[in-house]
């Protein structure tokens, strides 16, 4: 799975960190989440997505 | 120390407790953990186990077939391996999620 975070989080001057703190799960998390080594389960996708305001589709999307 | 008197019994039962505390502790830590670190945990664990479970069948098989030296050679010597097996398990699977 491809995803947006790391753009939405630059936009907002956050570090991975910000996010981290944000979303309730660990810099290192957020980090493979980022790099795609691991997928986010749902629950925390969904929390990604209130954090941006934005829906899941526009911040994460199957890899082609 | 003569076999079967209480003090040998009372030795062999005090690691336990340490080890109870450890698993407590290590039982508090996932709590704390977020769902990426109890993946990895887990999949140490899945390395592990299976591990040390084939350990202890071979030496069970060898003991069917070669007379074993207890002194050298015994389940005791096997528990060690375990945390081994858990260390390496989750360093590979660090490794598979770029930590």
């Amino acid at each position: 799975m491809t995803n947006r975070l790391k753009l939405l989080g630059v936009e907002r001057n956050w570090t991975q960190q910000d996010l981290a703190d944000r979303a309730g799960v660990s810099r290192q998390t957020i980090n493979s989440i980022e790099t795609g080594k691991y997928d986010p389960s749902l629950p925390l996708a969904f929390t990604l997505a209130r954090i941006f305001d934005a829906p899941i589709e526009s911040i994460f999307s199957p890899d082609t | 120390m003569e076999f079967g008197s209480g003090w040998v019994y009372a030795a062999a039962l005090l690691p336990p407790i340490p080890f109870a505390a450890a698993v407590w502790a290590l039982i508090r830590v996932a709590r704390a953990s977020d769902e990426l670190e109890r993946r990895l945990h887990l999949k140490a664990m899945a390395v592990a186990f299976p591990l040390t479970m084939l350990m202890l069948m071979v030496l069970g098989l060898l003991e069917v077939g070669v007379e074993l030296d207890r002194q050298n050679l015994a389940y005791r010597h096997l528990w060690g391996l375990m945390p081994l097996f858990y260390a390496g398990g989750l360093i590979a699977a660090r490794r598979r999620y770029g930590q």
